[in-house]
C-alpha cells in the first residue's frame, strides 16, 4: 500500500525501472559503425555489388550491406528497397516478381562522417504463398550533392544493389538463342554473308523464356574450309532476368582473310541444361582488290593499244 | 747417519712421488681440459632453427563506388531568348568481374520547372529515344542532355547527340563489362527559342544518376 513513508520508495523505484526499460533504447546504435582513416576520394562505397539469394517459401534470414563515406565530408545517406527495372532490356520486375516488400532495412537514413563505414541489416522475410522462381528488387542507397538554392541542376547520386532471390521449387530454366549473326566493318553492298576482309564482328542475343535469372556463358569457334580451328573468342558470363534479352559482340580482329569459313556458337547456361549451339557460314574475299587488279589489266591493255605500232616487211620483188 | 739419511731419502722419495703422482694429476686434468676445449672450439655449432608460418591474408570486398558531384547552375543566363549549357561528371568504379551501368532520370516531368509551374519542355527528338543534334524551334524552350566519356553509350555521339529526360523512367548513358573506374560526363542544356516568350524565374531540375552492378 502506498503511503508517505513507502510513496519515495516506490517513486525511485518506478523512475529506475522507467530507466532501465528506456536506457536500451537509448543506449543501442540501429547499426554498427566503425571509424577508418580513409583518404578523401569524393566518392561513396557500398558492398556488396549484388545479392543472391536462395530462399524457401516463408523462410527469414538477415544480410548486411556495407556504405563507406570517402566524399571528405560528413554526408546523409537514405537506403530505400525498389522494384528491379531493366529499362534497356523492357522487362519490369515490378508485378509478379517483386521482391521488393520483403526486404526491410534496420534503418532507412543516416549521417556518416569522412572514413565512417556503416553496417546496416537487411531483413529478407519471404511470404508463405509464393510461386517458385526469381524475384527481384534493388537496394538504393542515395546521396544528395552539396549546392546553393540558386542551382539550375540539383544532383542525387545513388549506388543500386540488385538482389536476386532464387525460390525452391517448379523452376524453369530456358533460354534461347534468339539471334546470331557477323557483320564487317567493309561490308559488301547488302549481302550480309560476303565480306570484304575482316574484322569480324559477332552479334549473339540471348534471351530468358524461363521464371528465373540465368548466368550464361560461351564461346564462338571460327573453322577455315579446311575445318582448321583460326579463332576461339569468349562469351564472358553474365547475368539474365526471366523476360529479358542480353546481347553479345566478339570481335575477330584479324584484317586479311581469304575463304569460306563457318563459325559455331555454343552458350551454356542453368544446371543440366543442354549447351545451344548454332551454326553460321560467311565467305571473305577481296572483290574490291579483284575488281581494282581486273580494272588495272584493262587500262594497261588500252594505252598498250593507243601507242601500238605496225612493221611490215616486204620483199622487193626482182625485176 | 746412514739411517737417518736412508730415512730423509725415503722421505723425499715418498714426497717427491706424492709431487709427481700430483703434477701428473694437474697435467692430467689439464691436458683433459685442454684436449676437450681443443674439440670444442673445432665443433661446428649450429644454432637452433626452427621454423614457423603464419599466414597473412587481406579480403578484398566487392564494392561499387560513385562520386557525389556538388549541384551546378547553367550558364550563362538567358536573357529573354538563348542557350545555357553545364556538366557534371559521376565517376564509377567497381570491383565486380560483371561490371556497371549507368542511368539517370529526372524527379518531374518536365525536368526543369520553377516553382509556379512554368518549365522546359524536355527536349524531343524526332525520333523518340534516340539523340540527335541539338535543334530547338524558334516557339520552344526545351532542357535535353548529352553524355561523354569512355564508357559512354555510342549513341550520344561523345557528346554531341541529345536527348530529353524522361521523368522518373531511367535512360541508361554508360556501361561498362568489368572491372573499371570512369568518369562519365552528363551536358546538359537549355534554350529558349527567339519567338518563346519564357516566364523569368530560375529554374531548375533534380538529376538523380544511378549506378548499378550489371
Amino acid at each position: 500500500m502506498i503511503n508517505n513513508k513507502t510513496f519515495p520508495s516506490f517513486f525511485l523505484l518506478a523512475v529506475g525501472s522507467l530507466f532501465f526499460l528506456l536506457f536500451p533504447v537509448f543506449s543501442l546504435k540501429a547499426f554498427s559503425l566503425e571509424k577508418n582513416p580513409d583518404k578523401v576520394e569524393n566518392r561513396f562505397i557500398v558492398s556488396p555489388v549484388k545479392l543472391n539469394l536462395d530462399l524457401r517459401a516463408g523462410q527469414s534470414l538477415k544480410e548486411k550491406l556495407q556504405v563507406t563515406n570517402r566524399l571528405g565530408r560528413t554526408a546523409r545517406f537514405e537506403i530505400k528497397v525498389e522494384d528491379l527495372v531493366d529499362q534497356s532490356g523492357g522487362a519490369d520486375y515490378s508485378q509478379l516478381n517483386s521482391a521488393k516488400n520483403w526486404i526491410v532495412p534496420e534503418i532507412e537514413s543516416f549521417s556518416l562522417e569522412q572514413g565512417e563505414r556503416a553496417s546496416i541489416e537487411l531483413s529478407v522475410n519471404v511470404p508463405e504463398n509464393i510461386s517458385a522462381g526469381g524475384h527481384y528488387a534493388s537496394i538504393v542507397v542515395s546521396s544528395q550533392g552539396q549546392g546553393d538554392d540558386g542551382d539550375n541542376i540539383k544532383v542525387i547520386s545513388r549506388i543500386g544493389v540488385p538482389t536476386l532471390v532464387s525460390i525452391s521449387g517448379k523452376i524453369k530454366e530456358q533460354g534461347v538463342i534468339s539471334f546470331f549473326g557477323q557483320k564487317a566493318k567493309i561490308p559488301f553492298l547488302f549481302f550480309n554473308k560476303l565480306f570484304l576482309n575482316g574484322p569480324i564482328i559477332f552479334s549473339v542475343d540471348f534471351l530468358n523464356e524461363g521464371n528465373i535469372h540465368l548466368s550464361p556463358a560461351g564461346e564462338i569457334a571460327v573453322y577455315n574450309f579446311l575445318g582448321n580451328k583460326v579463332a576461339q573468342l569468349p562469351l564472358p558470363e553474365t547475368v539474365v532476368l526471366p523476360e529479358q534479352e542480353k546481347h553479345w559482340e566478339a570481335v575477330w580482329q584479324k584484317t586479311w582473310l581469304l575463304g569460306f569459313y563457318q563459325s559455331i556458337l555454343t552458350v551454356n547456361y542453368g544446371q543440366g541444361q543442354a549447351p545451344l549451339t548454332q551454326k553460321e557460314s560467311f565467305l571473305v574475299f577481296p572483290v574490291h582488290f579483284l575488281l581494282l587488279f581486273i580494272l588495272s589489266l584493262w587500262l594497261i591493255h588500252k594505252l598498250i593499244g593507243k601507242f601500238h605500232w605496225k612493221l611490215e616487211i616486204r620483199r622487193r620483188k626482182k625485176e | 747417519m746412514k739411517k737417518r739419511k736412508r730415512y730423509l731419502l725415503k722421505v723425499r722419495e715418498r714426497f717427491s712421488l706424492k709431487i709427481y703422482n700430483g703434477l701428473l694429476l694437474v697435467a692430467g686434468i689439464f691436458l683433459i681440459a685442454v684436449f676437450s676445449a681443443w674439440n670444442e672450439e673445432y665443433q661446428i655449432l649450429v644454432a637452433g632453427t626452427a621454423t614457423d608460418s603464419v599466414v597473412v591474408s587481406v579480403q578484398v570486398l566487392d564494392v561499387i563506388s560513385l562520386s557525389s558531384p556538388s549541384d551546378i547552375s547553367l550558364s550563362p543566363n538567358i536573357s529573354g531568348t538563348g542557350t545555357s549549357t553545364g556538366q557534371v561528371a559521376w565517376e564509377v568504379v567497381t570491383s565486380n568481374n560483371d561490371g556497371w551501368k549507368l542511368e539517370i532520370n529526372s524527379d518531374t516531368s518536365p525536368a526543369m520547372k520553377k516553382t509556379g509551374g512554368a518549365s522546359f519542355a524536355d527536349y524531343s527528338e524526332d525520333s523518340s529515344g534516340v539523340p540527335e543534334a541539338w535543334d530547338v524551334s524558334s516557339s520552344d524552350s526545351e532542357f535535353g542532355f548529352s553524355v561523354e566519356g569512355d564508357h559512354a553509350l555510342a549513341k550520344y555521339s561523345s557528346g554531341t547527340l541529345y536527348q530529353g529526360l524522361e521523368g522518373s523512367t531511367k535512360i541508361e548513358i554508360a556501361e561498362s563489362p568489368g572491372v573499371s573506374e570512369a568518369d562519365t560526363t552528363v551536358k546538359f542544356k537549355a534554350e529558349v527559342g527567339t519567338n518563346k516568350a519564357q516566364e523569368s524565374g530560375t529554374y531548375s531540375a533534380t538529376i538523380v544518376a544511378t549506378a548499378t552492378s550489371l
